[in-house]
């Protein structure tokens, strides 16, 4: 299946890219693929998305096809879906 | 002749002179605005001027008050915001300030939301004042947002926000700013949001530590309904401290998508 990857922030910088176009399995879920995305882009990537136990980080937003996921759902990517990935960071 | 009257619409005999109006519509003001410029002694008044009569430390009735402070508003914005509800997530950096932005433009209702205190760390950035220091933020808030503006409506909850009770909190509002410090906080209170309110805008900030350039701090629309305001880099962090500069530019970027929305002009 195909979906498309937008990054925002220090995501896109980490993966220098604004977005792109991922082969992923049928059936892969939200964490499945950060943690597909983390093998390809490595520690920096890896660091901002999950804890050192793998866990989705709570400052991740996610938008699947324009709807933002609660990531504790761990929702199912479909194919052809359109994916944003977003670091919130600190200060206020 | 006409002109306006304390932004109100006057008719007037030709030979009206500024005191002669003084003496008929508020003998006991003590400042006369004649187009922009106090004036010290009696003048000729011509169509099309605008007359303000004040007195000093005396707080205006609403309509006056409305129509003298939406004197400089685009014409059209204090119709469309004065019947809007705000919510406001957090009164720190970017809420003090985003609120006092939306109080002076006349936003009619703003739910102000958050549980802590002034402490005099905030001062460097904060929407708060010296003799504030230990009263809860969103009652010293909503005091100075009623100095600037008494007749909007400030809603100000002293409550922890979280996963439970955002989405009721935040249910009356027609657009909500997220304005924690903690990154985690701020997606939390866009996924509580989305989650029960889908198509509600949520304007978020994201980046605006530091003392990088303010050019960097943008507005981007994520999704209908999803805005966020910074760099999306430059993070609090003990060496990047956040100062009034670009948390003030982060506040009134969010201000102005709020009024954006309001307007109906959905582009960031």
């Amino acid at each position: 299946m195909t979906i498309r990857v937008e990054y925002f922030g220090q995501l896109a910088t980490v993966t220098d890219k604004r977005e792109e176009l991922r082969e992923i399995a049928e059936g892969a879920t939200l964490r499945e693929l950060l943690h597909d995305l983390a093998d390809t882009y490595g520690r920096p990537f890896a660091a901002i998305v999950t804890d050192t136990d793998g866990n989705i980080r709570p400052s991740l937003l996610a938008l699947m096809n324009g709807a933002v996921v609660d990531k504790t759902d761990n929702p199912v990517i479909g194919d052809g879906s359109s994916l944003k990935l977003l670091s919130a960071i600190a200060g206020g | 002749m006409l002109i306006r009257l304390n932004e109100r619409e006057t008719d007037l005999p030709a030979d009206m002179t500024l005191y002669g109006i003084r003496a008929m519509y508020k003998s006991d003001a003590d400042l006369v605005i004649l187009n922009g410029a106090p004036v010290r002694e009696d003048a000729p008044i011509a169509d099309g001027d605008r007359v303000v009569l004040i007195k000093r430390g005396e707080i205006p009735g609403r309509d006056e008050l409305e129509a003298l402070m939406a004197a400089r508003h685009t014409p059209g914005v204090h119709e469309r915001v004065k019947n809007a509800v705000v919510g406001i997530a957090g009164a720190g950096g970017l809420g003090s300030n985003a609120a006092a932005a939306l109080a002076r433009l006349g936003v009619g209702t703003i739910i102000i939301v958050d549980f802590d205190v002034v402490e005099p760390s905030n001062l460097n950035r904060q929407h708060y004042f010296v003799d504030q220091i230990g009263t809860p933020k969103v009652l010293a808030l909503a005091d100075t947002l009623r100095r600037i503006h008494p007749y909007i409506n400030v809603d100000p909850r002293i409550v922890r926000l979280d996963r439970t009770n955002c989405a009721s909190l935040f249910a009356g509002a027609d657009i909500v700013v997220e304005a924690f410090d903690g990154a985690e906080a701020k997606s939390m209170l866009v996924e509580s949001m989305a989650a029960v309110f889908p198509k509600r805008p949520v304007v978020m900030a994201s980046g605006l530590a530091g003392h990088e350039s303010g050019n960097s701090i943008i507005t981007r629309k994520i999704s209908d309904g999803m805005y966020v305001v910074g760099d999306l880099v430059n993070e609090a962090r003990p060496g990047r401290g956040l100062m009034s500069p670009r948390v003030g530019i982060a506040a009134h970027h969010q201000a102005n998508t709020v009024l954006r929305l309001l307007l109906g002009e959905t582009a960031a």
